[in-house]
Protein backbone atom coordinates (compact mmCIF):
# COMPACT_ATOMS: atom_id res chain seq x y z
CA UNK A 1 0.00 0.00 0.00
CA UNK A 2 1.38 3.25 -1.03
CA UNK A 3 -0.92 6.15 -0.07
CA UNK A 4 0.01 9.46 0.15
CA UNK A 5 -3.50 10.32 2.17
CA UNK A 6 -5.49 8.36 4.71
CA UNK A 7 -8.37 10.10 5.94
CA UNK A 8 -10.00 7.52 8.98
CA UNK A 9 -13.32 8.25 10.77
CA UNK A 10 -13.28 11.75 10.46
CA UNK A 11 -16.41 13.87 11.47
CA UNK A 12 -17.30 17.53 11.74
CA UNK A 13 -20.32 19.11 13.11
CA UNK A 14 -21.39 22.81 12.35
CA UNK A 15 -23.88 24.54 14.30
CA UNK A 16 -26.99 26.36 11.96
CA UNK A 17 -29.73 28.62 14.37
CA UNK A 18 -28.36 26.58 17.50
CA UNK A 19 -29.42 23.19 15.55
CA UNK A 20 -26.32 20.91 14.55
CA UNK A 21 -25.82 19.99 11.56
CA UNK A 22 -23.16 16.71 10.85
CA UNK A 23 -21.39 17.74 7.73
CA UNK A 24 -18.92 14.98 8.14
CA UNK A 25 -20.05 11.30 9.87
CA UNK A 26 -16.90 8.78 10.41
CA UNK A 27 -15.72 9.38 7.24
CA UNK A 28 -12.45 7.59 5.25
CA UNK A 29 -11.00 7.50 2.46
CA UNK A 30 -7.75 6.92 0.84
CA UNK A 31 -5.42 8.14 -1.83
CA UNK A 32 -1.97 6.74 -3.46
CA UNK A 33 0.54 8.09 -5.28
CA UNK A 34 0.47 8.72 -8.85
CA UNK A 35 -3.71 8.30 -8.59
CA UNK A 36 -6.70 10.54 -9.25
CA UNK A 37 -9.63 9.89 -6.11
CA UNK A 38 -12.86 11.89 -6.88
CA UNK A 39 -15.44 12.13 -4.77
CA UNK A 40 -18.96 13.19 -6.44
CA UNK A 41 -22.21 14.71 -4.36
CA UNK A 42 -24.58 16.90 -4.67
CA UNK A 43 -23.67 20.61 -4.19
CA UNK A 44 -23.50 22.50 -0.43
CA UNK A 45 -23.69 18.38 1.14
CA UNK A 46 -20.40 18.78 2.35
CA UNK A 47 -17.14 18.20 -0.10
CA UNK A 48 -15.64 20.78 0.35
CA UNK A 49 -15.44 20.67 3.98
CA UNK A 50 -13.70 17.13 3.45
CA UNK A 51 -10.99 18.10 1.08
CA UNK A 52 -10.30 21.34 3.80
CA UNK A 53 -9.94 18.84 6.32
CA UNK A 54 -7.68 16.28 4.32
CA UNK A 55 -5.94 19.20 3.00
CA UNK A 56 -5.17 20.63 6.55
CA UNK A 57 -7.04 23.51 6.16
CA UNK A 58 -9.72 23.03 8.97
CA UNK A 59 -9.74 20.67 11.76
CA UNK A 60 -11.65 17.86 12.08
CA UNK A 61 -13.61 17.00 15.63
CA UNK A 62 -13.08 13.24 15.24
CA UNK A 63 -10.94 10.77 13.60
CA UNK A 64 -7.31 11.44 11.95
CA UNK A 65 -5.51 12.31 8.44
CA UNK A 66 -2.60 10.79 7.55
CA UNK A 67 -0.35 12.58 5.14
CA UNK A 68 2.63 10.19 4.55
CA UNK A 69 2.14 8.63 7.81
CA UNK A 70 2.20 11.66 9.37
CA UNK A 71 -1.09 12.97 11.37
CA UNK A 72 -1.41 16.75 10.22
CA UNK A 73 -3.81 17.55 12.97
CA UNK A 74 -1.22 16.96 15.32
CA UNK A 75 1.14 19.06 13.84
CA UNK A 76 1.64 22.57 15.07
CA UNK A 77 0.35 25.07 12.95
CA UNK A 78 3.44 26.36 11.47
CA UNK A 79 4.46 22.36 10.98
CA UNK A 80 0.94 22.22 8.92
CA UNK A 81 1.47 25.50 7.38
CA UNK A 82 5.02 24.43 5.95
CA UNK A 83 3.51 21.17 5.21
CA UNK A 84 0.70 22.72 2.71
CA UNK A 85 2.80 24.75 1.15
CA UNK A 86 5.42 22.31 0.05
CA UNK A 87 3.58 19.40 -0.53
CA UNK A 88 0.32 19.61 -0.24
CA UNK A 89 -1.64 21.81 -2.93
CA UNK A 90 -4.85 23.20 -2.81
CA UNK A 91 -6.65 24.50 -6.02
CA UNK A 92 -10.28 25.44 -7.07
CA UNK A 93 -11.64 27.62 -9.66
CA UNK A 94 -12.92 30.52 -7.26
CA UNK A 95 -11.50 33.93 -8.54
CA UNK A 96 -8.44 35.44 -7.22
CA UNK A 97 -8.95 38.03 -4.19
CA UNK A 98 -7.05 40.44 -6.02
CA UNK A 99 -6.80 41.71 -9.60
CA UNK A 100 -3.71 39.69 -10.28
CA UNK A 101 -2.11 38.64 -13.73
CA UNK A 102 -2.01 35.32 -13.67
CA UNK A 103 1.73 34.77 -13.35
CA UNK A 104 1.82 36.81 -10.13
CA UNK A 105 -1.73 34.50 -8.86
CA UNK A 106 -0.17 31.37 -9.97
CA UNK A 107 3.16 32.48 -8.03
CA UNK A 108 1.36 33.00 -5.19
CA UNK A 109 1.70 29.96 -3.27
CA UNK A 110 5.75 30.00 -3.82
CA UNK A 111 5.75 33.51 -2.36
CA UNK A 112 4.01 33.24 0.75
CA UNK A 113 6.02 33.36 3.51
CA UNK A 114 9.32 32.71 1.67
CA UNK A 115 12.56 34.51 0.49
CA UNK A 116 11.96 33.33 -3.26
CA UNK A 117 12.74 36.94 -5.86
CA UNK A 118 9.91 38.02 -7.83
CA UNK A 119 11.59 37.39 -10.85
CA UNK A 120 12.35 33.71 -10.00
CA UNK A 121 8.40 33.12 -8.58
CA UNK A 122 7.21 34.47 -11.81
CA UNK A 123 9.22 32.21 -13.94
CA UNK A 124 7.65 29.10 -12.14
CA UNK A 125 4.44 30.41 -12.52
CA UNK A 126 5.17 31.21 -16.14
CA UNK A 127 7.05 26.95 -16.63
CA UNK A 128 3.43 26.04 -14.80
CA UNK A 129 0.97 28.06 -16.93
CA UNK A 130 3.35 26.68 -20.18
CA UNK A 131 3.28 22.70 -18.67
CA UNK A 132 -0.55 22.88 -19.04
CA UNK A 133 -0.61 25.34 -22.04
CA UNK A 134 -1.67 28.40 -20.96
CA UNK A 135 1.18 30.21 -21.08
CA UNK A 136 -1.15 32.81 -23.09
CA UNK A 137 -2.75 33.41 -20.22
CA UNK A 138 0.25 34.48 -17.99
CA UNK A 139 -0.09 38.44 -18.57
CA UNK A 140 -3.96 38.37 -18.38
CA UNK A 141 -6.24 39.19 -15.34
CA UNK A 142 -9.22 36.56 -14.43
CA UNK A 143 -11.89 38.57 -15.99
CA UNK A 144 -10.15 38.45 -18.57
CA UNK A 145 -10.31 34.72 -19.07
CA UNK A 146 -12.18 31.65 -20.40
CA UNK A 147 -13.95 29.15 -17.91
CA UNK A 148 -11.45 26.77 -19.65
CA UNK A 149 -8.61 29.05 -19.31
CA UNK A 150 -9.39 29.53 -15.34
CA UNK A 151 -9.92 25.69 -14.99
CA UNK A 152 -5.78 25.48 -16.98
CA UNK A 153 -5.20 28.76 -14.38
CA UNK A 154 -6.20 26.03 -11.70
CA UNK A 155 -4.55 23.44 -12.24
CA UNK A 156 -0.97 25.34 -12.78
CA UNK A 157 -1.70 26.66 -9.30
CA UNK A 158 -1.94 23.23 -8.24
CA UNK A 159 1.47 22.23 -9.78
CA UNK A 160 3.64 24.98 -9.61
CA UNK A 161 5.03 23.95 -6.23
CA UNK A 162 5.55 20.43 -7.64
CA UNK A 163 2.80 18.86 -5.08
CA UNK A 164 2.93 15.08 -3.11
CA UNK A 165 -0.76 15.90 -3.11
CA UNK A 166 -3.08 17.72 -4.94
CA UNK A 167 -6.13 18.66 -3.41
CA UNK A 168 -9.21 20.08 -6.31
CA UNK A 169 -12.14 21.40 -5.60
CA UNK A 170 -15.11 21.66 -8.22
CA UNK A 171 -12.73 22.78 -10.81
CA UNK A 172 -14.38 20.56 -13.58
CA UNK A 173 -17.71 20.45 -12.94
CA UNK A 174 -19.84 22.18 -15.97
CA UNK A 175 -17.11 21.87 -17.99
CA UNK A 176 -19.25 19.25 -20.48
CA UNK A 177 -17.53 15.81 -22.41
CA UNK A 178 -15.00 16.34 -24.65
CA UNK A 179 -13.29 19.65 -22.50
CA UNK A 180 -13.49 17.23 -19.27
CA UNK A 181 -11.73 14.66 -21.17
CA UNK A 182 -9.28 16.91 -22.12
CA UNK A 183 -8.88 18.06 -18.66
CA UNK A 184 -8.58 14.36 -17.93
CA UNK A 185 -5.70 13.80 -19.93
CA UNK A 186 -4.09 16.65 -18.95
CA UNK A 187 -4.52 15.66 -15.21
CA UNK A 188 -3.37 12.46 -15.76
CA UNK A 189 0.09 13.45 -17.58
CA UNK A 190 0.50 15.74 -14.50
CA UNK A 191 0.19 12.95 -12.16
CA UNK A 192 2.50 10.69 -13.75
CA UNK A 193 5.05 13.09 -14.18
CA UNK A 194 4.66 14.52 -10.59
CA UNK A 195 3.54 10.88 -9.09
CA UNK A 196 1.43 13.25 -6.84
CA UNK A 197 -1.93 11.64 -5.90
CA UNK A 198 -5.02 13.77 -6.55
CA UNK A 199 -8.13 13.86 -4.20
CA UNK A 200 -11.02 15.91 -6.24
CA UNK A 201 -14.73 16.80 -5.47
CA UNK A 202 -17.04 16.86 -7.70
CA UNK A 203 -20.91 17.46 -8.50
CA UNK A 204 -21.08 15.62 -11.60
CA UNK A 205 -20.27 11.82 -12.44
CA UNK A 206 -18.56 12.38 -15.95
CA UNK A 207 -15.93 14.35 -13.97
CA UNK A 208 -15.74 10.63 -12.06
CA UNK A 209 -14.35 8.93 -15.18
CA UNK A 210 -11.15 10.51 -15.26
CA UNK A 211 -10.44 8.81 -11.52
CA UNK A 212 -8.70 5.84 -10.87
CA UNK A 213 -11.42 5.69 -7.63
CA UNK A 214 -14.74 6.96 -6.69
CA UNK A 215 -16.51 8.13 -4.07
CA UNK A 216 -20.28 8.84 -3.75
CA UNK A 217 -20.58 11.71 -0.90
CA UNK A 218 -24.25 12.29 0.86
CA UNK A 219 -25.61 12.68 4.02
CA UNK A 220 -22.08 13.50 5.58
CA UNK A 221 -21.31 9.85 4.51
CA UNK A 222 -18.70 8.18 2.30
CA UNK A 223 -19.52 5.21 -0.17
CA UNK A 224 -16.71 3.80 -2.22
CA UNK A 225 -17.83 3.05 -5.97
CA UNK A 226 -15.13 1.83 -7.55
CA UNK A 227 -10.92 1.37 -6.80
CA UNK A 228 -8.47 0.89 -9.64
CA UNK A 229 -5.86 1.58 -7.58
CA UNK A 230 -5.72 -1.74 -5.65
CA UNK A 231 -3.90 -4.43 -7.48
CA UNK A 232 -5.73 -7.55 -8.87
CA UNK A 233 -6.54 -9.86 -6.10
CA UNK A 234 -5.88 -7.16 -3.16
CA UNK A 235 -8.62 -7.33 -1.00
CA UNK A 236 -9.26 -4.31 0.42
CA UNK A 237 -10.66 -4.22 3.70
CA UNK A 238 -11.89 -1.05 4.85
CA UNK A 239 -11.35 0.84 7.28
CA UNK A 240 -9.69 -2.13 9.10
CA UNK A 241 -6.45 -2.32 6.94
CA UNK A 242 -6.03 1.76 7.63
CA UNK A 243 -5.87 0.74 11.60
CA UNK A 244 -3.39 -2.17 10.41
CA UNK A 245 -0.57 -0.24 8.08
CA UNK A 246 -0.93 2.89 10.09
CA UNK A 247 -1.81 2.07 14.19
CA UNK A 248 -4.97 4.25 13.45
CA UNK A 249 -7.61 4.11 16.16
CA UNK A 250 -8.53 1.83 18.83
CA UNK B 1 -41.90 -8.48 -35.28
CA UNK B 2 -43.30 -7.27 -32.14
CA UNK B 3 -41.39 -3.86 -30.78
CA UNK B 4 -42.03 -2.82 -26.67
CA UNK B 5 -42.35 0.63 -26.28
CA UNK B 6 -40.25 0.72 -23.14
CA UNK B 7 -37.60 2.14 -25.13
CA UNK B 8 -35.52 -0.94 -23.97
CA UNK B 9 -34.12 -3.66 -26.28
CA UNK B 10 -35.47 -6.88 -26.63
CA UNK B 11 -33.61 -9.76 -26.97
CA UNK B 12 -34.78 -11.00 -30.35
CA UNK B 13 -33.51 -7.54 -31.54
CA UNK B 14 -30.60 -7.46 -29.93
CA UNK B 15 -30.08 -10.68 -31.57
CA UNK B 16 -31.19 -9.76 -35.15
CA UNK B 17 -28.64 -6.69 -34.81
CA UNK B 18 -25.82 -9.26 -34.18
CA UNK B 19 -26.79 -11.21 -37.32
CA UNK B 20 -26.95 -7.47 -39.37
CA UNK B 21 -23.51 -6.99 -37.93
CA UNK B 22 -22.35 -10.25 -38.96
CA UNK B 23 -23.69 -13.94 -40.53
CA UNK B 24 -22.69 -16.11 -37.82
CA UNK B 25 -24.42 -19.63 -35.85
CA UNK B 26 -27.05 -20.01 -32.93
CA UNK B 27 -23.88 -21.13 -30.63
CA UNK B 28 -22.01 -17.75 -31.84
CA UNK B 29 -24.52 -15.59 -31.12
CA UNK B 30 -25.03 -16.75 -28.06
CA UNK B 31 -21.91 -15.89 -27.16
CA UNK B 32 -21.68 -12.77 -28.77
CA UNK B 33 -24.78 -11.85 -26.70
CA UNK B 34 -23.36 -12.10 -23.17
CA UNK B 35 -20.11 -10.60 -24.71
CA UNK B 36 -22.01 -7.66 -25.91
CA UNK B 37 -24.70 -7.32 -23.31
CA UNK B 38 -23.21 -8.49 -20.42
CA UNK B 39 -25.94 -6.60 -17.94
CA UNK B 40 -29.16 -7.30 -19.88
CA UNK B 41 -29.61 -10.55 -18.37
CA UNK B 42 -31.47 -12.41 -20.53
CA UNK B 43 -32.16 -16.22 -20.94
CA UNK B 44 -28.75 -17.92 -21.82
CA UNK B 45 -31.16 -19.51 -24.16
CA UNK B 46 -32.15 -15.98 -26.05
CA UNK B 47 -30.41 -17.08 -29.08
CA UNK B 48 -31.64 -20.58 -29.55
CA UNK B 49 -35.10 -19.30 -29.53
CA UNK B 50 -34.85 -16.13 -31.47
CA UNK B 51 -32.91 -17.09 -34.29
CA UNK B 52 -34.99 -19.62 -35.35
CA UNK B 53 -38.74 -17.54 -34.94
CA UNK B 54 -36.70 -14.84 -37.00
CA UNK B 55 -36.15 -17.07 -39.52
CA UNK B 56 -39.92 -18.22 -39.36
CA UNK B 57 -40.95 -14.21 -39.79
CA UNK B 58 -38.54 -14.08 -42.96
CA UNK B 59 -35.60 -11.58 -40.93
CA UNK B 60 -32.94 -14.30 -41.04
CA UNK B 61 -32.19 -17.26 -42.94
CA UNK B 62 -30.22 -20.34 -43.25
CA UNK B 63 -27.60 -20.06 -45.63
CA UNK B 64 -25.22 -22.98 -44.24
CA UNK B 65 -26.58 -26.28 -42.42
CA UNK B 66 -24.17 -27.44 -39.80
CA UNK B 67 -24.06 -30.62 -37.68
CA UNK B 68 -26.38 -29.79 -35.50
CA UNK B 69 -29.09 -26.88 -35.27
CA UNK B 70 -26.89 -24.74 -32.98
CA UNK B 71 -24.36 -24.60 -35.38
CA UNK B 72 -26.62 -23.59 -38.78
CA UNK B 73 -25.57 -20.30 -40.08
CA UNK B 74 -27.71 -17.58 -40.43
CA UNK B 75 -27.96 -14.12 -42.14
CA UNK B 76 -30.16 -11.39 -42.05
CA UNK B 77 -32.69 -11.09 -45.27
CA UNK B 78 -33.48 -7.50 -46.76
CA UNK B 79 -36.33 -7.41 -44.78
CA UNK B 80 -34.45 -8.07 -41.89
CA UNK B 81 -31.68 -5.41 -42.08
CA UNK B 82 -34.88 -3.11 -42.86
CA UNK B 83 -36.42 -3.82 -39.71
CA UNK B 84 -33.12 -3.58 -37.57
CA UNK B 85 -32.78 -0.18 -39.29
CA UNK B 86 -36.63 0.79 -38.74
CA UNK B 87 -35.78 0.09 -34.77
CA UNK B 88 -32.42 1.95 -34.54
CA UNK B 89 -34.59 5.21 -35.78
CA UNK B 90 -37.69 4.74 -33.99
CA UNK B 91 -36.18 3.74 -30.71
CA UNK B 92 -34.20 6.74 -30.25
CA UNK B 93 -37.84 8.59 -30.80
CA UNK B 94 -39.60 7.41 -28.27
CA UNK B 95 -39.01 8.21 -24.20
CA UNK B 96 -38.08 5.39 -22.43
CA UNK B 97 -41.87 4.06 -20.39
CA UNK B 98 -41.28 4.74 -16.76
CA UNK B 99 -42.31 1.70 -14.89
CA UNK B 100 -39.80 1.90 -12.34
CA UNK B 101 -40.42 -0.63 -9.26
CA UNK B 102 -38.77 1.97 -6.45
CA UNK B 103 -41.25 4.76 -8.03
CA UNK B 104 -44.55 2.49 -7.55
CA UNK B 105 -43.44 1.55 -4.28
CA UNK B 106 -43.26 5.22 -3.26
CA UNK B 107 -46.91 5.41 -4.59
CA UNK B 108 -47.76 2.63 -2.08
CA UNK B 109 -45.84 2.57 0.67
CA UNK B 110 -48.29 3.44 2.88
CA UNK B 111 -50.13 -0.22 2.34
CA UNK B 112 -46.23 -1.15 3.03
CA UNK B 113 -43.69 -0.70 5.77
CA UNK B 114 -41.42 2.07 5.14
CA UNK B 115 -38.37 0.55 7.19
CA UNK B 116 -38.53 -2.02 4.46
CA UNK B 117 -38.38 -0.42 1.42
CA UNK B 118 -35.50 1.81 2.89
CA UNK B 119 -33.29 -1.99 3.00
CA UNK B 120 -34.62 -2.42 -0.40
CA UNK B 121 -33.53 1.26 -1.67
CA UNK B 122 -29.83 0.44 0.26
CA UNK B 123 -29.34 -3.04 -1.03
CA UNK B 124 -30.37 -1.82 -4.76
CA UNK B 125 -28.05 1.17 -3.98
CA UNK B 126 -25.22 -1.49 -3.28
CA UNK B 127 -26.03 -3.40 -6.37
CA UNK B 128 -25.48 -0.11 -8.79
CA UNK B 129 -22.33 0.76 -7.11
CA UNK B 130 -21.15 -2.67 -7.60
CA UNK B 131 -22.09 -2.67 -11.48
CA UNK B 132 -20.47 1.01 -11.12
CA UNK B 133 -17.69 -0.46 -10.64
CA UNK B 134 -17.31 -3.17 -13.12
CA UNK B 135 -18.44 -0.79 -15.96
CA UNK B 136 -15.73 1.88 -14.17
CA UNK B 137 -13.00 -1.02 -14.73
CA UNK B 138 -14.20 -1.70 -18.19
CA UNK B 139 -13.78 1.94 -18.89
CA UNK B 140 -10.37 2.59 -17.29
CA UNK B 141 -9.31 -0.74 -19.29
CA UNK B 142 -10.52 0.69 -22.09
CA UNK B 143 -8.80 4.22 -21.78
CA UNK B 144 -5.72 2.46 -20.90
CA UNK B 145 -5.46 0.56 -24.36
CA UNK B 146 -4.43 2.85 -25.83
CA UNK B 147 -3.00 7.16 -26.39
CA UNK B 148 -4.85 9.85 -28.14
CA UNK B 149 -1.29 10.15 -29.92
CA UNK B 150 -1.53 5.93 -31.31
CA UNK B 151 -5.27 6.58 -32.34
CA UNK B 152 -4.02 8.94 -35.15
CA UNK B 153 -2.15 6.26 -36.46
CA UNK B 154 -5.35 4.48 -37.21
CA UNK B 155 -8.14 4.56 -40.23
CA UNK B 156 -10.96 6.48 -40.17
CA UNK B 157 -13.54 3.61 -39.66
CA UNK B 158 -11.09 2.19 -37.44
CA UNK B 159 -11.05 5.37 -35.04
CA UNK B 160 -15.00 5.45 -35.65
CA UNK B 161 -15.36 2.07 -34.59
CA UNK B 162 -13.19 2.74 -31.46
CA UNK B 163 -14.58 6.04 -30.48
CA UNK B 164 -18.33 4.66 -30.20
CA UNK B 165 -17.27 1.77 -28.06
CA UNK B 166 -15.55 4.58 -26.06
CA UNK B 167 -18.96 6.30 -25.91
CA UNK B 168 -20.83 3.36 -25.20
CA UNK B 169 -18.81 2.50 -22.34
CA UNK B 170 -18.77 5.90 -21.51
CA UNK B 171 -22.47 6.00 -21.35
CA UNK B 172 -22.20 3.03 -19.01
CA UNK B 173 -20.42 4.36 -16.55
CA UNK B 174 -22.67 7.31 -16.50
CA UNK B 175 -25.99 5.28 -16.22
CA UNK B 176 -24.90 3.03 -13.09
CA UNK B 177 -23.47 6.52 -11.36
CA UNK B 178 -26.66 8.55 -12.10
CA UNK B 179 -28.55 5.69 -11.04
CA UNK B 180 -26.01 5.35 -7.97
CA UNK B 181 -26.59 8.95 -6.87
CA UNK B 182 -30.11 8.92 -7.64
CA UNK B 183 -30.41 6.15 -4.70
CA UNK B 184 -28.36 7.55 -2.34
CA UNK B 185 -30.02 10.50 -2.60
CA UNK B 186 -33.51 8.44 -1.45
CA UNK B 187 -32.07 7.05 0.70
CA UNK B 188 -31.10 10.41 2.43
CA UNK B 189 -34.70 11.54 2.01
CA UNK B 190 -36.37 8.62 3.34
CA UNK B 191 -33.45 8.12 6.35
CA UNK B 192 -34.83 12.25 7.34
CA UNK B 193 -37.98 11.65 6.99
CA UNK B 194 -38.24 8.63 9.02
CA UNK B 195 -36.09 9.88 11.65
CA UNK B 196 -38.19 13.01 11.63
CA UNK B 197 -41.30 10.81 12.72
CA UNK B 198 -39.19 8.74 14.82
CA UNK B 199 -39.07 5.75 13.16
CA UNK B 200 -35.70 3.81 13.90
CA UNK B 201 -33.51 2.79 10.48
CA UNK B 202 -31.10 0.54 12.56
CA UNK B 203 -28.36 1.82 9.95
CA UNK B 204 -25.30 3.96 9.96
CA UNK B 205 -24.13 3.74 6.59
CA UNK B 206 -20.56 2.10 6.28
CA UNK B 207 -17.77 3.49 4.17
CA UNK B 208 -17.43 0.52 2.18
CA UNK B 209 -19.99 -1.49 2.77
Amino acid sequence: MDEVLLVSEVSKTYWRGGQPLDVLKDVSLWVRAAAIVTVVGERHEGKTTLLKVAAGIEAPEHGCVLFDGRDIWKLSDSQRERMRGDEIAWTSRARPGLDWEMRDYVGLRLATGRSHGRRKVRAQAVAALKRVGAEDCAERRWSELSDWQRVLVGLACGIVSRPRLLVIDDLFDGLGVPKMQAAGDLLSSLVRELGCGVLMSASGMEVALMADAVWLFGGGALQLMSDQTAGSGEVVEFPGVVRRSHGVGS
Amino acid sequence: MKVPRTGEMSSSMAVLGLVVQRPDTIAGVAFRLSETFPRAHWSPGAAHSNMPNLAKQGLLRVVQKGQEPTLDRYEATAEGIAEFSEWMVRSISLPPALRDGLQARLEFIELGEPVALLGMVREAQRGCRLEYAEAHKRWRAFTNLGSRSEQEDLMPNEVLSRGLKGIQLMDEVMLWGAQAKRLTSLCDQLEGLLGRVNIPTMEHRSSYG
